[in-house]
């Protein structure tokens, strides 16, 4: 039941206590899958109550538009990833859109509270995400701050290939805070030819 | 930037542009030779006219033949034989020696249809020039590509390293092949990497590269520059865009017909051999 279920496999890794029939009738009852088109839009900033998205199929991009209205991507989730804006149920500055055709699966804030305390050790488990979370965070926002768009480059050509390959390239260009002209230098200076 | 126009010429059954070499550009990285089949609806009757190049043997270039629409049939004396389709490549390091057929299919043949092609020669630094000979037929798919603008505009990488994606295609000395389709009003920045020259060939349209109009079949070459190269779609259609180069050749070469050696020693080996049946037969 687990090998061929994403959904179901993440939500045990995060409650391994939690008996598989619970978490099965926790996914069933509280997530909603859908198949989504590229580019679609899951949720935009000003918006409350967003919700957490797991993704089974397909890439994920979280944003923020600067007061010239221009794109920055700060995050990005692909398959087995979970993308949300941790401050639901409050209004969102972020917004969260499909790069590639995908499946998700979603919850709202209360549901997922709820489940926390019905099972044993949820509490824990759910204290552990939020610091990971914080974690990834913090570590991005040490990467725009103190390190060259290069460097940044760098770190997602060489860690993360097969996320570099599936981006469009003006993607990678708002992810890294430069332009498309700057990116080509970038590939350039950096390229194994 | 050295604006080259080609000549026009007919094979095959279909209209081509010799583009390369030209007495003001022989060679751009490892390029030394280019023929653009433009893209034009071929009728049955005028491919029956001739259908293929015929058996002819190679020596000391790599022949890659891109068919960006239609069909394109590869027989070779090492007994491979294979058909690519629309956005796939024929590529064959000739090495010491192989002769081929190039041609359009017997099933392409009956019915015609659109076709828009292009062959390129690269040369073989002397260091490869006795490798033995190999075929690699890469269709569409097995081609990287990345997705550029909002708009939809796709790089293909056929040979070489755009980014973090790679051909499968070996290569000695270090070169790349790329397909650009630009969409209408979309901008790429191409910033050349070191010691690298680059030539970009119009395919279909035209494209306008660091504000000059360069025509369809025509081409602009770059020594290396520092600059980035900018390149602008300025019409509502779609516009096919090759872009190749690589590190400058830098050996001395000699051509003569379908070989390229070291000198005309070399050239005069290479047909002794041809006649000795050293490269074997398509069968």
């Amino acid at each position: 039941m687990l090998q061929n279920n994403q959904i179901l496999r993440y939500i045990h890794k995060l409650y391994p206590a939690a008996d598989i029939s619970l978490l099965q009738g926790f996914v069933e009852d509280n997530y909603k899958r859908e198949v989504l088109k590229k580019k679609t839009l899951l949720f935009s900033s000003g918006q409350s109550n967003t919700r957490h998205y797991f993704v089974e199929k397909g890439l994920l991009r979280l944003y923020i538009l600067d007061r010239n209205g221009r794109e920055f991507n700060l995050l990005f989730a692909k398959e087995g990833q979970v993308l949300g804006d941790l401050a639901t149920p409050q209004p969102t500055a972020y917004t969260l859109e499909t790069v590639e055709s995908s499946i998700v699966y979603s919850i709202d804030e209360k549901h997922l509270q709820e489940f926390s305390g019905m099972v044993s050790g949820a509490a824990n488990s759910s204290t552990d995400l939020i610091r990971r979370s914080y974690l990834f965070l913090q570590k991005r926002l040490v990467a725009i701050l103190s390190k060259t768009a290069e460097e940044n480059y760098l770190d997602l050509r060489d860690n993360h290939p097969d996320l570099i390959q599936r981006l469009p390239q003006y993607h990678i260009a708002s992810y890294l805070g430069v332009s498309a002209e700057f990116l080509s230098k970038i590939i350039a200076r950096t390229a194994k030819m | 930037m050295k604006r080259i126009k080609g000549q026009k010429g007919h094979l095959m059954g279909m209209d081509y542009v010799r583009v390369m070499p030209q007495p003001q550009l022989q060679t751009v990285g490892s390029f030394f030779f280019l023929d653009h089949f433009y893209e034009r609806e071929i009728t049955p009757k005028e491919l029956s006219d001739s259908r293929g190049t015929g058996a002819h043997p190679h020596r000391g270039i790599t022949t890659v033949t891109y068919v960006i629409k239609g069909e394109n049939e590869h027989k070779d004396s090492l007994g491979n034989r294979a058909i690519v389709t629309s956005g796939g490549m024929q590529w064959m390091k000739a090495g010491r020696g192989i002769i081929h057929d190039e041609g359009v299919p017997e099933s392409f043949l009956k019915r015609g249809g659109p076709m828009h092609m292009m062959q390129f020669w690269v040369l073989l630094g002397e260091n490869e020039r006795e490798d033995a000979a190999l075929y690699l037929p890469v269709p569409h798919d097995d081609i990287p590509q990345l997705e550029l603008d909002k708009a939809g505009s796709v790089l293909k990488v056929l040979i070489g390293e755009f980014c973090v994606s790679k051909s499968k295609v070996k290569t000695g000395k270090p070169h790349f092949l790329f397909h650009l389709s630009l969409q209408g009003k979309q901008v790429f920045y191409y910033t050349l990497p070191e010691n690298t020259e680059l030539a970009i060939l119009a395919a279909k349209g035209s494209v306008e590269v660091q504000n000059e109009e360069l025509t369809q079949s025509d081409l602009f070459a770059f020594g290396e520059v520092d600059e980035t190269i900018k390149l602008y779609n300025p019409s509502d259609e779609t516009v096919e865009i090759m872009l190749f180069g690589g590190e400058p050749f830098g050996e001395r070469f000699y051509s003569h017909g379908p070989f390229v050696m070291g000198d005309r020693e070399g050239i005069a080996t290479a047909y002794n051999d041809l006649y000795a049946g050293k490269y074997g037969e398509v069968l």
